[in-house]
C-alpha cells in the first residue's frame, strides 16, 4: 500500500471514533443541560407561588392550569403513558390514542392544552388535533402544527411523597424517576425523542418533604431538532476529509523527497556502490539518507575486499603455476638423473639425492609462502590473534628444517627458555615467517656451517634471535630487504642471495603483529634476523 | 621397547610410509584408514596416535574430540591444510602437536619421540642419567658411584643442563639463573665453569657439548 493511501486509511480509522465520541459528547451535554434546566424551572416555579397555588388546589394543581377545548387534545405525542385500555384492539392505537386517555390507573398523563399542555377531554379522552377550519389534521401535520403553534410547551405536577398526585389528572408517576429518588437522588430526569419530538421529563423533590406538593414533575415538550447525529456527523465528516486532504497535501514534499532517495539508492546500487546518496537536510529523511549511504560505503569497501582477495586467489593460482613448475623441472631433473644413474648400475651421487631432497623441501616452502602471501595481499580485515608458545613454535621450525639442513651438513640448534614464552597472533604465518628466516639460512648457508635459533625473554619482551654463520649479504642489501615488498615482482624471483619472498613475508607478518623485526650482520659473518614483541601475559590454555 | 603408535591415515602410499619410518625408529604401529574406525578404537595399549583430519566416515577434528573425552594419550596431527583457524581448533580440542603436509619423515619421527621422550629417571631427589648421578638434596654427583667434588656453581650448572638432558640451554639463560652476576662473571666465566665440570666428570665431562651459537647440552646416553 502507498505511503499516502496508508496515512489516509490511518487518519479516517482515528479520527471516526473520535468524530462519533465528539458527537455523543455534545448530544449527552446537550440533553443533561435540557434536563438540569428543566429541574431549575420546575423549583423557581415553586418557590415562586407555586407551592402556595398547589396546597391551595391540590386536586387541580397543574400548570399551566387547565383550559381545554373539545377535540383540542393536542399532538398525540403529549399523552401521557397509557394502559392497555387506552389502546385498540390489537392493544396499540395506531394514533396513540387509547380510548379512555388513560393509563392503568385512570390518570393517563393528559396532553397539553392551548397552551401546549396535552389537551384531554374531560373523560380524560385525547382529543384529536384539528385544523383551522376545524376538520381533524392527519398526524404529521398536526405535530407540525402543534410544534408550531408552542414552543416549547412545559407541563408540571404536583405529588405528594408517595408519588401519588392529589390531583386526578395527573399523569402516573413516571417508574423509573420514582425508582431513581426512592433510591436517594434528589433529581433525576430524562431525554427521548420520537420521529416528531423530543420529550424531556424530569422528577425534582422539592425542600419540603410533606404535603402534597413535594415532589413536582416537569415535562418539555420541543420540537425535534435537526437531527443532530446527521449533522454532527455530516460536518465532522467534513472535516475529517478536509483534514485528510490537507494532510495528503502536506506529505507531497516528503514523498518526492522519498522518492528522490529511492532513486539515489537504486542508482548507487547499479554503481555498484561508487556513486554515493546525496544527503539533503537535516531531519530524519536525510539521516535515513546518510545511512544508505553509510552502508553503501560499508557494502563497497566489502566488494573491494572481495575483488582484491579474488585478484590475490588468481594471482596465486598464476605464482603458483609459474613458480611451481621451475623446482618441480628441476626436481625431475634430478630424479632423472638418479633414474640414469641406477639403470646403468651406478650408484647415485650424493649430492644428486641432496639436491632433489633440497629442491622438494623449498617447494613445499614456496607453496606455503604462496599461500601466505595470498593471505596477506588479500587484504584479511584483521589478522587472528590467538596465543601461542613460542618455544614450542621455535621446536616445530627447527624440526621441520633439520633434516635439509642434516642433508646439507648445516648443524641447526636452538634453545628456549624453560618457562613458555607466550604471545598472541595468526601461529599459522608466525610460524611461517620464522621458517622462511631458518630456511634461508640453512638454504644458504655451505657444508659445515651453523645456523642457531634462540628464544629469549627479557623485561616483558621476547627475542628471537636466528643467526648463522654463512655468506652473509651485503650492507646494501641488508638497506633493501626492509624495503622489499613481496608485493613486487621479487615476490616471485629466486634470489641466488637468498633473499626473495621469504624475508619479505617475514617482515610483513612481523609488521602485521607489531613486532619488531631486524635484520644485521651475525657475530660469525652470516645474517641475524631477530623478531621482537611483547609477551603476553600467561592466560588461558596455550596450545604448545 | 618403544611405545606402540596407532596411525589414522587414509592415504595409502603416506600411511605405508608413516607406518614404515616409525617403525624403522623402533615403534610398533597399528594402522586406520578411516575416521569412523578411530572412533570406534579404544585408546588402552597405545602410547600415542598420529591423526590425519581429511578422513573417509569421520573428520578427524571429531575422532579427536571423541578421543580427548576418554584419553589423555598424545596426539599429534597431521593436515594438509595449513590454516591457523584448523590449526587452532585442533589444538584446542587437545591435539599435542600439528604437523601440516609436507613433512620429512624424520621430521615427524622426532616429534613423535619428543612427545614420548621419557622424563629424566628420578628416584625420588635423585637424577639418574646413565652412569652419571645427581642427589639434588645432598648437592653431590657421582659417577659410576663415584663421588665428584664439584664447586657450587659447577653442581648448579651441571643440574641446569641435566633437567633438560638432550636440548641446548643458551649461555644467556646460564648465566642469569646459574652464575651469581656479581661473584661469578658473565659468559667468559661460563666457559671456564664448564671447563673444569667437563674435567671434573672425566669421561662423562664428553656429554656436555656445546652448540654452536646456543650454549650447552648434556647429552642423552653417551656412556650410559
Amino acid at each position: 500500500m502507498k505511503l499516502r493511501a496508508r496515512l489516509a486509511l490511518t487518519l479516517v480509522a482515528l479520527a471516526v471514533p473520535l468524530v462519533a465520541g465528539a458527537v455523543w459528547l455534545r448530544i449527552e451535554l446537550g440533553r443533561r443541560g435540557a434536563v438540569e434546566s428543566l429541574v431549575d424551572f420546575a423549583r423557581v416555579r415553586m418557590v415562586s407561588g407555586g407551592k402556595e397555588a398547589c396546597e391551595a388546589s391540590p386536586t387541580t394543581f397543574q400548570e399551566p392550569p387547565l383550559q381545554l377545548r373539545p377535540r383540542d387534545g393536542g399532538p398525540p405525542w403529549l399523552r401521557g403513558p397509557r394502559g392497555p385500555e387506552d389502546r385498540g384492539p390489537e392493544g396499540r392505537n395506531p394514533e396513540g390514542r387509547g380510548p379512555e386517555g388513560r393509563g392503568p390507573d385512570g390518570r393517563g398523563l393528559p396532553g397539553p392544552g392551548p397552551q401546549g399542555l396535552g389537551p384531554q377531554g374531560p373523560e380524560g379522552r385525547p382529543l384529536d388535533p384539528v385544523g383551522p377550519e376545524g376538520r381533524p389534521l392527519d398526524r404529521r401535520a398536526a405535530v407540525a402544527a402543534a410544534v408550531a403553534a408552542t414552543n416549547p410547551r412545559v407541563e408540571l405536577w404536583a405529588y405528594g411523597p408517595d408519588f401519588q398526585s392529589a390531583n386526578p389528572r395527573a399523569p402516573k408517576f413516571p417508574a423509573d424517576l420514582r425508582a431513581r429518588l426512592e433510591a436517594g437522588e434528589r433529581e433525576a430526569g430524562f431525554v427521548t425523542t420520537d420521529s416528531d419530538v423530543r420529550v424531556t421529563t424530569i422528577a425534582a423533590r422539592m425542600d419540603w418533604s410533606e404535603g402534597p406538593c413535594a415532589i413536582v414533575t416537569t415535562r418539555r415538550l420541543d420540537p425535534k431538532p435537526p437531527n443532530e447525529v446527521l449533522v454532527d456527523g455530516v460536518s465532522a465528516g467534513a472535516l475529517v476529509a478536509l483534514l485528510v486532504a490537507g494532510v495528503l497535501v502536506a506529505v507531497g514534499p516528503i514523498l518526492r523527497r522519498v522518492r528522490k532517495l529511492e532513486d539515489g539508492v537504486r542508482r548507487a546500487a547499479a554503481t555498484r556502490y561508487h556513486e554515493r546518496v546525496a544527503v539533503e537536510g537535516a531531519d530524519e529523511i536525510a539521516d535515513l539518507a546518510r545511512a544508505f549511504d553509510t552502508a553503501g560505503a560499508e557494502v563497497r569497501e566489502q566488494i573491494e575486499v572481495v575483488e582484491k582477495r579474488e585478484r590475490a586467489l588468481r594471482n596465486f593460482v598464476e605464482n603458483t603455476t609459474h613458480d611451481v613448475m621451475l623446482p618441480l623441472t628441476v626436481l625431475q631433473g634430478h630424479l632423472t638423473r638418479m633414474r640414469n644413474e641406477l639403470s646403468r648400475g651406478a650408484t647415485p651421487e650424493r649430492e644428486t639425492v641432496r639436491d632433489a631432497l633440497e629442491e622438494s623441501h623449498y617447494l613445499a616452502s614456496l607453496v606455503q609462502n604462496l599461500g601466505a602471501a595470498a593471505k596477506l595481499e588479500g587484504g584479511e580485515p584483521r589478522l587472528r590473534r590467538d596465543p601461542f608458545s613460542w618455544n614450542a613454535l621455535v621446536e616445530r621450525v627447527i624440526l621441520r628444517h633439520r633434516t635439509i639442513a642434516s642433508e646439507k651438513g648445516v648443524a641447526l640448534d636452538f634453545a628456549v627458555p624453560p618457562d613458555d614464552v607466550r604471545a598472541e597472533g595468526d601461529v599459522t604465518l608466525v610460524e611461517q615467517a620464522l621458517s622462511n628466516v631458518v630456511h634461508n639460512a640453512v638454504r644458504y648457508n655451505r657444508s659445515g656451517g651453523h645456523v642457531a635459533v634462540l628464544l629469549e625473554s627479557r623485561d616483558g619482551r621476547f627475542g628471537v634471535r636466528v643467526f648463522d654463520d654463512g655468506p652473509g649479504v651485503s650492507e646494501a642489501e641488508l638497506a633493501r630487504i626492509s624495503e622489499r615488498s613481496y608485493r613486487s615482482d621479487a615476490a616471485r624471483a629466486r634470489h641466488p642471495d637468498g633473499l626473495g619472498l621469504g624475508l619479505s613475508i617475514a617482515k610483513d607478518v612481523a609488521d602485521r603483529h607489531g613486532f619488531a623485526i631486524r635484520f644485521g650482520r651475525a657475530e660469525a659473518g652470516g645474517l641475524e634476523v631477530e623478531f621482537s614483541g611483547a609477551i603476553s601475559p600467561p592466560t588461558g590454555h596455550v596450545p604448545r | 621397547m618403544n611405545g606402540k603408535i596407532l596411525l589414522v591415515e587414509d592415504d595409502d602410499k603416506l600411511g605405508g610410509q608413516i607406518v614404515e619410518h616409525l617403525r624403522g625408529a623402533g615403534h610398533p604401529v597399528a594402522w586406520l584408514r578411516d575416521g569412523a574406525s578411530a572412533l570406534s578404537a579404544e585408546p588402552q595399549g597405545y602410547a600415542l596416535l598420529v591423526l590425519d583430519l581429511m578422513l573417509p566416515g569421520a573428520h578427524g577434528l571429531d575422532v579427536l574430540k571423541r578421543w580427548r573425552e576418554r584419553s589423555d594419550l598424545p596426539v599429534l596431527v597431521l593436515s594438509a591444510k595449513n590454516d591457523a583457524t584448523t590449526k587452532v581448533r585442533a589444538l584446542e580440542l587437545g591435539a599435542d602437536d600439528y604437523m601440516t603436509k609436507p613433512f620429512w619423515p624424520e621430521e615427524l619421527v622426532a616429534r613423535v619421540q619428543a612427545r614420548l621422550r621419557r622424563p629424566v629417571l628420578t628416584r625420588g631427589d635423585k637424577l639418574e642419567l646413565g652412569a652419571l648421578t645427581i642427589d639434588v638434596p645432598a648437592r653431590t654427583v657421582s659417577v659410576e658411584g663415584r663421588e665428584i667434588d664439584l664447586t657450587p656453581v659447577e653442581f648448579e650448572l651441571l643440574l641446569a643442563l641435566a633437567r633438560r638432558t638432550g636440548a641446548a640451554v643458551s649461555r644467556t639463560w646460564l648465566v642469569d639463573n646459574v652464575l651469581d652476576p656479581e661473584r661469578e662473571g658473565g659468559e667468559r666465566t661460563l666457559d671456564v665453569h664448564v671447563s673444569r665440570l667437563r674435567k671434573k666428570l672425566g669421561p662423562q665431562g664428553a656429554r656436555l657439548a656445546t652448540v654452536w651459537g646456543v650454549g650447552y647440552r648434556l647429552v642423552d646416553g653417551v656412556g650410559a
